[in-house]
C-alpha cells in the first residue's frame, strides 16, 4: 500500500499540480506534509487550475491520488516521497528535492556509496574502455554506479555494474515504464531485474529534451561524487559536472586527448581544479579517502605488440604513432606519413585483423 | 480492285516486331479504313497520307481502301506506318505502278508536304532488318546514321514519299546509290570538368577510380558540401567510350526512347543521375506507351544516385531484379518486355539526416532513432551489392589542395587499360567486367597469392564476413590488381578491397 506521505505528495504534484520548488520552500519553512496540502486546496485561486473545475477538499484530493497509486503499483512501479523515511538521504540536501519519485528495485541502494560516471553519447573507443574500466572497478569495490541510461558513455558504465554484477542506478529523464533510447532495452531490462530505476517523471512521460538537464540534478544529487570520463564542451555531462559542484560534491574527471573534440570538456574541468584520476582506484581515494593504490595498480601495462611480419614491422609504430592522437582515415595516414596509400592500406588492414585498430562507423581508424 | 503488299516494323519497348502492311482497293463508297489494332496515331495517318499524297502531285484514289497491318492481333503504335500506308494506298490503286516484294522495309512519318520525317527505334527497325533477313530498309535521312550502325542492312535513306517511290519504281534496287554515306561514329567529346578540380579527397577518387575500372557498385558517404557531387559530376571524364557493340545496344535503347541528339548513335558510355523524385515506373519503365527507365538508359553505363536515402523506398526496392539480373522484366497485360540494364550503381549519401555524423569539427544533432530511420531506408539487399564503400572527408587544411596533382586523363588511361587487361581475361567466361564474375569464373581464371588468401582467410573470422562478401572483396582485389597490370592478387590489393567493404556500424 502506498504511504500516506507518498498519496499526499502525489496529490500536490500530480493532482493540483503544485510546482516541485514551491513545495520544497513551504517544507523548508517548517510546515508539514498536512497542513502544505491543506493550504493548496482552501486557496481559491487554485480551484480553477483543476481540470475538473469542482470544488476539491483535502480528503477529495488525497483519495484520487490513492487510486492513482494503486494503479501504478499494480503495474509493479512503486512511489515515494520527500517526507518518507526511505528517500535517499543525499538527496534530500539539495537546492531543488523532487517531491515525488517513481522508482522500481532496491531502494537501499541510493544510501550506500554511490558514484556517477557521466559523459557524452557518442564517445570514442577510448572513452567506452574506460567507462567499462572504471565501473567495473568501483562496482567490485562496492560501489553502486549511478548514470543515466543514454548512449555512449552512460551506457558503458551501466554495463561496466552489470558485466561484474554490481549494483547500478539508472535515473531517466521519461517515465520509468519507457525504454530510452530504444538500443538500451537490453540494459534498461537488466537494471529493472537488478538495478534501481528512478525518475521524477510519471509513468509513460515523453523523453522530452527538456527533462535532461532536470533530470542530471538527480543524478549527481544522489551521488557522493561524479566521474566525467569524455565531455565536449556543451555536453550534459558538463551539466551535470557544474550541478554536482553546486550541491558540494566532488567531481573528478579522466584526461583524454587534447587534440579530440570529445575530452575538452573533460580536460577543461581538469584545468579549472577538478582532480584527474587514471583508474577506478584513484576515483575512490578522491571520493572516500579510502587508499587502495598498490606499487603495481594504477599503473596501467604498455605493450609493445610485435607483428609476426616483420616487413611492416616498422610501419606499424609509425602508424601507431600518427593514429595516437587522433583517428584518421587511410588518405590522412598516407598524406601524414608520406607513405604510399597501397601501403598505408596493407598495413592498417593487418592492423586490424590483429585487432590494433579500429574501423570506426564513419570509415576512419582508431587504435584500440 | 487491287492488291498491294509491303513489310513494316512496329517498335514495343525497345524491340522491334515485324509488321506487314496490307492494302486493298475496291470499288465502292470511297473511304479508308485502318484496321490491326492501330493506336491513336495510326488512326490520325489517314489524313497525313491523303495530304501527303496530294501534296506529292497524285491523286488520291476515289476507292474503297482497306488497311491490315499484320500480324492483327498485337496492337501497334505508330507513326511510323504513314510511309508504307501511303505506298500500299498508291501501289494498289494502280496509281504508281510498284511490284510487291518482300526484301523491302518501309518506314517513317509523313508530313502534310510529303516529307519523311524522323521516326523513334529506327536502330531496333535496322537490327529487325538484319534478324529477319529483310535486304533492305527505306527510313527517313534523320535515322540513316543510327539505322547504318547495323551492319547486315541496306540503309536507304529517303527524304520524301516521291523519292521513296522512285527508289521502290526500280525493278532493281541499286544498293550502292542510294546506301547511306553518313555511317560511322562522333569522335570522342571533350570534357569540360576534370577531376583535377577536385581538391583532395584522393581516398574517393581512388574508390571511384576502381568502381569504374572494374564496374564495381559504390556508395560515397560524407557530410554535406564535401565534394560528393563534385566528384560525380566528373565522372563521365574518366569513363571509358563503349565498344562497337556497346553503342549498338545503347543507342537502340536511346533510338527507342527518342532520345537520340541529332540521330547521332551513342558513342559516350551512359551517365544517368536521376532526381531523387524520380517514380518506379521513371526508374524501371512503364508508362503507356511502354518506354525504358532510367535503368535501362543507363545500360552499359553508370546509374549515379545522389543522396540515395531519399529516394522512394520502392523505388529503391525495384532496383534488385535489375542490379542482380542486368535486365528489367515488365509484365503488362499486353505481355511482358525485357529491357537490359546491365550498369553499376554509385550512390552517395550523408551519414545521417543532419549529415555530421562523424565528423570531427562540427557536433550531429541526430537522434539515434533518427540515424537509424534515415539508413533502414536502403533495404539490405541493396547494401549486399554495394562492393566499395567509401568515406569522402572535408580537406582540413588548406594545403591540401595542393596535393591533388592527378587529372582525369591520367585515371582515364589506368582504367582503360585495366577495362583491356580484364576483357582479354575474361573473354572465355563471355563477359567484360570483374564484377560480372561468379565464384567458379574466378575460380578458374584469377589467381591469388597465398599470403593474400591468409590475410582474407584471418578477415572472414575476425569481421565475421558472408561468403558473398569474400567474392565481392576478391571481385575487387582483382580489380585492383589490374589497375597495376598484376597478374595475380597479393596482399596489398586484398587489403585495399577488405578496406572498402561497407561499414558495419551504419547498419
Amino acid at each position: 500500500m502506498p504511504t500516506e506521505y507518498s498519496a499526499i505528495a502525489f496529490a500536490i504534484s500530480r493532482v493540483l499540480n503544485i510546482s516541485n520548488i514551491k513545495v520544497i520552500e513551504k517544507i523548508r519553512s517548517g510546515q508539514d506534509a498536512e497542513s502544505i496540502i491543506f493550504e493548496f486546496t482552501s486557496r481559491p485561486e487554485q480551484q480553477t487550475l483543476i481540470s475538473h473545475k469542482k470544488r476539491f477538499s483535502t480528503t477529495n484530493v488525497i483519495d484520487i491520488a490513492r487510486t492513482e497509486l494503486s494503479k501504478i503499483e499494480k503495474l509493479g512501479y512503486q512511489v515515494f516521497s520527500i517526507w518518507d523515511s526511505v528517500y535517499p538521504r543525499r538527496l534530500k540536501e539539495i537546492y531543488d528535492p523532487p517531491l515525488l519519485l517513481y522508482y522500481r528495485g532496491d531502494i537501499h541502494m541510493a544510501d550506500e556509496k554511490v558514484v556517477a560516471i557521466v559523459g557524452t553519447r557518442s564517445c570514442t573507443s577510448y572513452g567506452k574502455r574506460i567507462a567499462m574500466e572504471i565501473s567495473q572497478g568501483l562496482s567490485q569495490a562496492g560501489v553502486v554506479i549511478t548514470s543515466g541510461m543514454a548512449q555512449g558513455i552512460d551506457r558503458f558504465a551501466h554495463c561496466g555494474a552489470l558485466s561484474s554484477a554490481g549494483k547500478t542506478i539508472a535515473v531517466l529523464g521519461c517515465g520509468i515504464d519507457v525504454v530510452y533510447p530504444r538500443s538500451n532495452c537490453d540494459i534498461y531490462d537488466s537494471i529493472k531485474e537488478s538495478g534501481l530505476l528512478l525518475s521524477e517523471y510519471p509513468l509513460g512521460y515523453p523523453p522530452l529534451k527538456q527533462n535532461f538537464p532536470q533530470r542530471n540534478r538527480i543524478i549527481s544529487g544522489i551521488s557522493d561524487g561524479v566521474i566525467v570520463v569524455e565531455a565536449p564542451p556543451k555536453s550534459g555531462a558538463l551539466i551535470t559536472a557544474a550541478l554536482a559542484l553546486d550541491q558540494g560534491r566532488t567531481v573528478v574527471a579522466v584526461p583524454g586527448n587534447i587534440t579530440s573534440r570529445k575530452s575538452v570538456g573533460a580536460n577543461m574541468l581538469i584545468r579549472s581544479g577538478a582532480p584527474l584520476i587514471s583508474s577506478w582506484q584513484e576515483a575512490l581515494e578522491e571520493m572516500y579517502g579510502i587508499n587502495c593504490l598498490l606499487e603495481t595498480d594504477g599503473h596501467r601495462k604498455y605493450e609493445k605488440v610485435k607483428m609476426d611480419d616483420c616487413e611492416i614491422d616498422d610501419k606499424v609504430e609509425k602508424i601507431t604513432a600518427a593514429l595516437a592522437s587522433q583517428p584518421l582515415s587511410t588518405e590522412q595516414i598516407a598524406s601524414e606519413l608520406g607513405m604510399s596509400y597501397s601501403e598505408v592500406v596493407l598495413t592498417i588492414v593487418n592492423m586490424e585483423i590483429r585487432g590494433m585498430v579500429l574501423r570506426r562507423s564513419d570509415l576512419l581508424y582508431e587504435l584500440i | 480492285m487491287g492488291f498491294f503488299c509491303i513489310r513494316s516494323f512496329s517498335i514495343f519497348g525497345i524491340e522491334c516486331v515485324p509488321v506487314t502492311v496490307e492494302v486493298q482497293s475496291s470499288n465502292g463508297y470511297p473511304s479508308l479504313s485502318i484496321v490491326g489494332l492501330p493506336d491513336k496515331s495510326i488512326c490520325e495517318s489517314t489524313d497525313r497520307v491523303r495530304s501527303a499524297i496530294i501534296s506529292s502531285g497524285f491523286r488520291f484514289p476515289l476507292k474503297r481502301i482497306t488497311v491490315n497491318l499484320t500480324p492483327a492481333n498485337i496492337p501497334k503504335r505508330g507513326p511510323m506506318f504513314d510511309l508504307p500506308i501511303a505506298v500500299g494506298i498508291l501501289a494498289a490503286s494502280g496509281e504508281v505502278e510498284i511490284k510487291t516484294r518482300f526484301d523491302v522495309a518501309l518506314v517513317g512519318e509523313l508530313s502534310l508536304s510529303g516529307r519523311l520525317l524522323p521516326i523513334g527505334g529506327a536502330t531496333a527497325v535496322a537490327a529487325g532488318c538484319a534478324d529477319k533477313e529483310i535486304k533492305y530498309l527505306v527510313l527517313p535521312c534523320e535515322n540513316a546514321k543510327e539505322a547504318s550502325l547495323i551492319k547486315n542492312a541496306l540503309i536507304i535513306a529517303a527524304d520524301s514519299l516521291t523519292q521513296c517511290l522512285n527508289i521502290l519504281s526500280n525493278d532493281e534496287l541499286d544498293a550502292k546509290k542510294y546506301v547511306n554515306k553518313e555511317a560511322g561514329l562522333k569522335t570522342q567529346v571533350h570534357f569540360e570538368a576534370d577531376l583535377h578540380e577536385v581538391m583532395g579527397n584522393e581516398l574517393a577518387k581512388r574508390s571511384l577510380e576502381v568502381s569504374i575500372a572494374g564496374g564495381h557498385n559504390l556508395l560515397l558517404i560524407g557530410s554535406p558540401g564535401v565534394g560528393k557531387t563534385m566528384l560525380a559530376s566528373r565522372i563521365p571524364s574518366v569513363l571509358p567510350p563503349l565498344n562497337e557493340h556497346e553503342v549498338l545496344e545503347v543507342t537502340k535503347i536511346y533510338s527507342a526512347a527518342g532520345m537520340l541528339e541529332g540521330g547521332h548513335p551513342v558513342t559516350r558510355r551512359p551517365f544517368r543521375a536521376p532526381s531523387h523524385t524520380i517514380s518506379e515506373a521513371g526508374m524501371i519503365g512503364g508508362g503507356s506507351p511502354l518506354r525504358p527507365g532510367e535503368v535501362t538508359l543507363s545500360h552499359n553505363g553508370v546509374l549515379f544516385m545522389d543522396e540515395i536515402p531519399l529516394f522512394r523506398s520502392n523505388v529503391l526496392e525495384a532496383l534488385r531484379e535489375p542490379i542482380e539480373e542486368g535486365r528489367v522484366r515488365i509484365a503488362r497485360a499486353s505481355g511482358t518486355y525485357i529491357f537490359p540494364s546491365r550498369f553499376f550503381m554509385i550512390a552517395s549519401m550523408n551519414p545521417c539526416p543532419c549529415g555530421f555524423r562523424g565528423d570531427d569539427d562540427k557536433e550531429c544533432l541526430c537522434t539515434e532513432d533518427k540515424v537509424r530511420r534515415y539508413l533502414s531506408k536502403i533495404s539490405g539487399p541493396i547494401l549486399d551489392r554495394i562492393d566499395i564503400c567509401s568515406r569522402v572527408m572535408r580537406v582540413k587544411k588548406l594545403d591540401e589542395f595542393k596535393c591533388s596533382k592527378e587529372s582525369s586523363s591520367e585515371m582515364f588511361g589506368r582504367i582503360l587499360s585495366a577495362r583491356e587487361i580484364q576483357r582479354k581475361r575474361l573473354a572465355s567466361a563471355n563477359i567484360t567486367l570483374n564484377s560480372q564474375m561468379n565464384s567458379a569464373i574466378f575460380g578458374l581464371l584469377c589467381e591469388v597469392t597465398p599470403a593474400a588468401m591468409k590475410i582474407l582467410s584471418s578477415a572472414y573470422e575476425k569481421f565475421r564476413l558472408s561468403m558473398r562478401s569474400i567474392s565481392r572483396i576478391l571481385c575487387v582485389a582483382m580489380t585492383i590488381a589490374d589497375l597495376e597490370a598484376a597478374e595475380k592478387i597479393d596482399s596489398k590489393h586484398i587489403c585495399e578491397a577488405i578496406s572498402y567493404r561497407m561499414g558495419f556500424g551504419w547498419w
